[in-house]
């Protein structure tokens, strides 16, 4: 590879003309062509589940009425669309598990509240 | 922060990046990788390369991890410096990667401070990052966006 202490990285253009890279090439391919869902399965699944799960709280402060359909919606819209169907199930129950435990929190801190 | 690195290959728009370990185990293809979630919201991933797919969750004890760690670090300042909006989102797949990530957040807050603004997450609460606390999920904002 490049060793020039000023500028370690180089294009995917510049390696390609590297004959001394010609056994990175392939890997390099393989990168391209394949999505990160499948190159990272574990992480995709785990960082998507967070992020849904962080954004119904988020809601939830925002408007803790909001009806379920309008949570779910609001949340995957921003999300990018190359997420397997799968997965759409996984975090839609994600998020209604999520939204059910807060509105449980928030009735209970109620009840207590209204008590004293 | 950033010592001694390893020279790398950046493509698709400095959102992929490749490099080589080099250590008693030989010689290790490992990849970057920053992908869009949602909003300016992009995720870091980071494994290595075997034969046809990328294994996330390996160890693979090549003795270099300052050197690795140093690569991602570059990395993620020149991802950064390309792209200042957009938020980077640091999530360990396992218990091992969550003390390492909270280890080296720890160790080089000051130096990470200096530009970016660090989100911690625990129990999917977000708040700022505290070297007192251990954290789940990291994220990166880049100060003063120009």
């Amino acid at each position: 590879m490049k060793n020039n202490e000023k500028d370690k990285s180089m294009t995917f253009e510049e390696a390609l003309q590297d004959p001394s890279l010609a056994h990175i090439h392939e890997s390099i391919l393989y990168l391209q062509k394949t999505p990160f869902s499948q190159m990272f399965p574990k992480k995709n699944e785990l960082s998507l589940t967070s992020i849904v799960e962080m954004e119904a709280r988020n809601l939830f402060m925002e408007n803790p009425n909001l009806p379920i359909k309008k949570v779910i919606t609001t949340i995957f819209e921003p999300l990018t669309d190359d997420i397997s169907a799968p997965l759409v199930l996984k975090l839609t129950q994600k998020i209604i598990q999520q939204w059910s435990k807060l509105t449980a929190t928030a009735l209970k801190t109620n009840e207590v509240v209204a008590a004293h | 922060m950033i010592k001694e690195s390893y020279d790398y290959i950046a493509f698709e728009n400095k959102t992929y990046f490749y490099f080589e370990s080099t250590g008693n185990q030989g010689i290790i293809r490992k990849v970057i990788v920053f992908t869009h979630r949602e909003k300016n919201l992009w995720n870091l991933a980071f494994g290595d390369l075997g034969k046809g797919e990328i294994d996330d969750s390996i160890v693979s004890n090549n003795h270099d991890i300052v050197k690795i760690i140093s690569t991602i670090a570059k990395v993620v300042y020149e991802f950064s410096d390309k792209f200042p909006s957009r938020e980077i989102f640091i999530h360990p797949v396992d218990e091992k990667r969550k003390k390492l990530y909270n280890h080296v957040f720890r160790r080089n807050y000051e130096a990470i401070n200096l530009k970016f603004h660090i989100i911690g997450t625990v129990n999917n609460k977000e708040e700022d990052y505290s070297t007192e606390k251990f954290y789940d999920i990291f994220k990166l904002k880049r100060k003063f966006v120009q």
